[in-house]
């Protein structure tokens, strides 16, 4: 076999021009190339990084045997929710009988959240996004907007690019309202219900692309070095190239929390000089003044994307916090009501009195439902 | 036990096909973080590497890939990651390290001779030397998995411990799936134990 130059044929593969046998070579190399190196991830890296993609290819494939899915869903929502209920049982069983029977009314049951929200235009004109219409909604300054079949609201560059510089818009979801848009660069945003997202209609040159959130926000943004991707809520700005990331600014919690999915953002306050860099699977907890890191459970960051409500040991006013906004309704508690840490993974597509249920069987708690009020008593 | 552990990866292929997920899920779970790996190591992009590897465990779903031949599953599932990568890397920069590793490569008297084939042979020696290459409580759970098909009693035997000693470390592998698949997940894996 005559000698053969690697450089050469490097340059023919990617023109295109390789012959089989030499595409052969280059494949046998490829397969054996820095084979034994060690990747420098840590198993809760690579973990982190299965259930990412994991959770991708489920969105992907659901259309697929929609059906199955949702036996499968049911199948494993009955499984837990059997499983709560012989704890419960296995509790009460062993623990004090006198305690005195308290029973939920529900006057009335409540929907869950839907795709809803409507969009400010820089004119000034407020569009409602209901579920039903889908289509071409607007075009200003060479963007078209447009509602796909799927409800997803997309901007795209329509062929001539007039730049307009400042004009913006804001999407607005409301209580139990939610909504994904796919920006003139490509980014990907999913916002939770009652938060809002402003941006400009275009991103062509600026030197950044800066937007603002209020609520919550998932982030998937399109890679651009040249023009980093800024999202600035109140006080906090995270600054990211490419990347997958939540960000939770509610104004009724206390902290804003960033939680990276992967690729690498920067998180700061009013002084850019004390940022902070996340890395994937770590959250910043930032208070108005101090930014703190810590390990994040991005599962359940992430879990409102899919429709699911996470809680890995969050008090009862938290939980009812995310209750209200999804379902719309006020929260109020009354008497002496002892909180210890919720664990559990509920779809957020259930009426609001099987979620509720299902706390009182947890917490031992009862509720009542009067319209969109919800009481907590002991 | 359950019942997906211990299934081949043949016989995983054949329930997939006929639209199981829980097979599916375990194909994914025997393969995705090496093929991650594999994939990572040359393009030097977690997301591109992510996305290359998602792109074949979907099209597997979608039962794109043709299974039919003979020969591995994760022979094929290699072989599509590769092609995949391949593909990256006609747009990406020819470095001086690419040159000379490649140069290398096509001066290897043995590589010449062996035709430049990938036989199963190679894909299955990678496997061994990319689970070899794990973070350590990984590993565990990956020697594990491969060996899970060859049921208990059998593991018992060649270990030369105790049924009750495997059937304690299936469950521990079990919980560390838990925590990578997510609490429904383990619901479905609690279901079919």
């Amino acid at each position: 076999m005559k000698k053969r130059d690697a450089e050469e044929l490097l340059q023919k593969f990617q023109s295109g021009d390789c012959s089989g046998e030499e595409l052969k070579a280059l494949t046998y190399w490829m397969h054996h190339y820095r084979k034994n190196e060690k990747a420098d991830l840590s198993a809760a890296d690579l973990n982190k990084i299965s259930l990412d993609s994991w959770i991708k290819i489920n969105a992907e494939i659901e259309d697929r045997r929609p059906g199955r899915h949702l036996l499968w869903r049911r199948i494993a929502s009955a499984a837990a929710i059997l499983l709560i209920a012989i704890a419960v049982l296995f509790i009460y069983r062993s623990g004090n009988t006198d305690i005195p029977k308290q029973v939920s009314v529900y006057q009335n049951d409540i929907e869950p959240g839907k795709n809803n929200a409507y969009l400010l235009l820089a004119n000034g004109k407020k569009i409602s996004l209901n579920e039903e219409q889908s289509g071409i909604i607007d075009q200003e300054s060479g963007i078209t907007i447009s509602k796909s079949a799927d409800g997803i609201l997309v901007y795209k560059l329509s062929g001539k690019d007039q730049s307009a510089p400042d004009a913006k818009n804001t999407l607005k979801t409301p209580e139990g309202g939610r909504f994904q848009v796919v920006l003139p660069d490509g980014t990907g945003v999913w916002l939770n219900a009652a938060s809002s997202l402003t941006y400009p209609l275009s991103f062509k040159g600026k030197s950044q692309r800066l937007v603002e959130l209020d609520g919550e926000g998932y982030f998937e943004v399109a890679r651009n070095v040249d023009q980093p991707f800024l999202v600035r809520s109140g006080k906090q700005t995270v600054e990211v190239l490419g990347t997958h990331f939540n960000i939770q600014a509610y104004a009724d919690e206390a902290h804003l929390k960033t939680t990276l999915i992967s690729g690498s953002v920067k998180v700061y306050g009013e002084q850019k000089s004390s940022a902070k860099f996340l890395k994937p699977g770590q959250q910043s907890t930032f208070n108005g003044q101090n930014i703190a890191i810590s390990a994040a459970d991005t599962e359940q960051a992430t879990a409102w994307v899919n429709d699911d409500f996470v809680f890995a040991g969050e008090d009862l006013p938290t939980v009812m916090r995310q209750i209200s906004r999804w379902y719309d309704v006020d929260v109020e508690f009354v008497g002496k009501i002892g909180y210890s840490g919720f664990y559990s993974t509920i779809s957020r597509k259930k009426k609001l009195s099987e979620i509720l249920k299902a706390l009182t069987l947890n917490q031992g708690v009862h509720f009542k439902i009067e319209g969109r009020r919800v009481t907590v008593m002991p | 036990m359950s019942s997906y552990l211990t299934q081949s990866d043949h016989q995983l292929i054949e329930l997939l096909k006929k639209g199981d997920r829980g097979a599916f899920e375990e194909v994914y779970n025997r393969y995705q973080s090496l093929l991650f790996l594999y994939a990572l190591k040359k393009l030097r992009d977690e997301e591109e590497a992510k996305d290359v590897v998602q792109e074949v465990f979907v099209s597997l779903w979608k039962l794109e890939l043709n299974l039919n031949v003979q020969g591995s599953v994760a022979g094929y599932l290699y072989r599509a990651v590769l092609n995949k990568i391949l593909n990256i890397f006609r747009h990406k920069n020819i470095t001086q390290e690419y040159i000379s590793s490649f140069q290398a490569s096509l001066d290897d008297e043995a590589a010449v001779s062996a035709d430049y084939l990938i036989r199963e042979k190679d894909i299955s020696s990678l496997i061994e030397l990319e689970i070899s290459l794990l973070p350590d409580r990984m590993r565990e759970v990956f020697e594990l998995r491969q060996k899970a098909y060859l049921s208990n009693k059998e593991i018992a035997l060649q270990l030369n411990i105790s049924e009750h000693t495997v059937a304690t470390q299936m469950k521990k592998a079990l919980k560390i799936l838990r925590k990578k698949l997510g609490t429904a997940v383990y619901f479905s894996y609690f279901f079919h134990l």
